[in-house]
């Protein structure tokens, strides 16, 4: 095997001789191998540049997006939404009832983002004591969520036993454990969070299967739709009077809830 | 087989390293931002298999800091780097054995790309777009690297009988 052949122009060295007279190969064999190994060598680097082009403008916009990975999602925007229609009666309320403003947010148990905005409500809700109430409703926007419906049951069968916003951090605290699980596996672990908080088990079983609490969580939903949410987590932060503002990011409700101006 | 030449089979593989490159870049930069990405109506489930404990660190909990597509990513940066080296490379010796190395690289990646793509299906039970396309990436390297090793071999076997 000669060296243009092993560093992989047998073919085009093959060719090159095919074509010459025996006589002449010595002359041309030499030249040849350099002449299309800088040829590939260029095509290597054009190749290679064109891709950091291609692939550095594709990636601009991952890279820089808020939040990062998706579209910059809208600034706060007020919304012509009924408070009736965000806060319907008999909803769950956590915080000061009296306070007059309240931060709605439409929640996933299997979505990440909404676990993640959990620590930043509770910090909001202390900061904001006496002015600021939270009220959880159920939206399951992804497909892929297969058991959004069933903890979301769970969460609402607990509520029937004034225990609402505990299961709702228990939901939470075990969302790693959902994607992989099958719906036996579900209803064993809504079971076992149930007990741990010392709810009546019998009771709450049955109650995750009670028409009232069916309605409850499908009327989130319909809300959900009346408000066109396209995503979870989504917040509205409402007041007792005047029109509420729609936040489409965590990061945005946090520094909304945090600005003093929006207290008027 | 036949026209499976060296500077094709090469040229094939660069590309699909730097497509590969690119997969890996794309999801490592979503995993590390996990936590920020919206849950959008029918979105695609990169986030379910993003939370399984093999997209962290392959798996392994000492190396569950790191995302897993950053694994692809040296993997295939390797695999370019390699695909490079044999059209740089003078010495024929040292190319044939970044030819090797670029195969080796080729096996190990299908063997953990099919791991992970089985998790997918079995235990995880989502499919993620970007990471179903880095194994057919692998594959197809892997594929353009055997076929290139096997043309090389009935090669020689062919010099060698005309020699005798």
């Amino acid at each position: 095997m000669s060296p243009t052949e092993q560093t992989g122009q047998t073919e085009h060295v093959d060719t090159i001789q095919d074509s010459i007279t025996p006589e002449a190969a010595p002359i041309v064999e030499t030249p040849a191998p350099r002449k299309k190994m800088s040829g590939e060598v260029k095509l290597f680097i054009g190749i290679l540049i064109g891709a950091i082009l291609l692939g550095g403008a594709a990636l601009y916009p991952v890279l820089n997006a808020k939040p990062p990975g998706g579209p910059a999602p809208p600034p706060p925007t007020p919304v012509e939404l009924t408070r009736s229609l965000l806060i319907p009666s008999g909803t769950h309320l956590k915080g000061d009832p009296n306070a007059k403003y309240t931060l709605v947010e439409f929640s996933d148990f299997q979505c990440p983002s909404c676990k993640k905005a959990m620590p930043m409500i509770e910090n909001a809700l202390k900061k904001q004591q006496g002015k600021l109430n939270y009220v959880f409703r159920h939206f399951q926007a992804a497909s892929a969520h297969q058991h959004s419906r069933t903890l979301g049951l769970a969460a609402e069968a607990a509520g029937r036993q004034g225990r609402f916003y505990e299961m709702v951090d228990k939901l939470f605290e075990s969302q790693e454990k959902y994607d992989a699980a099958s719906p036996e596996d579900i209803a064993d672990m809504t079971a076992k969070f149930a007990k741990q908080l010392k709810l009546d088990v019998p009771r709450f079983k049955k109650d995750m299967a009670a028409a009232e609490v069916i309605a409850r969580y499908d009327a989130d939903m319909a809300d959900a739709e009346k408000a066109s949410l396209s995503q979870t987590p989504s917040f509205f932060f409402v007041p007792s009077a005047g029109k509420s503002t729609q936040i489409s990011s965590s990061a945005e409700m946090e520094s909304w809830v945090a600005n003093p101006k929006n207290y008027k | 087989m036949k026209s499976m030449n060296r500077s094709n089979a090469n040229l094939a593989i660069f590309i699909l390293s730097l497509a590969g490159c690119f997969v890996s870049l794309f999801l490592a930069v979503k995993y590390a931002q996990k936590a920020d990405i919206p849950c959008m109506r029918g979105s695609s489930d990169c986030n379910a298999v993003a939370r399984d404990a093999a997209a962290w660190g392959l798996g392994v909990p000492a190396l569950s800091a790191v995302p897993t597509p950053v694994f692809g990513l040296l993997m295939y940066g390797t695999l370019a780097a390699l695909a490079m080296a044999r059209v740089i490379l003078s010495s024929p010796s040292l190319s044939r054995n970044a030819a090797t190395l670029q195969w080796a690289v080729g096996l190990i990646g299908v063997g953990v790309s099919a791991y992970l793509t089985w998790r997918e299906a079995a235990v995880i039970h989502h499919w993620c777009v970007w990471c179903v396309g880095s194994a057919i990436i692998i594959l197809l390297i892997f594929l353009f690297s055997s076929a290139e090793r096997l043309a090389a071999v009935s090669r020689v076997r062919s010099e060698k009988l005309e020699a005798a």
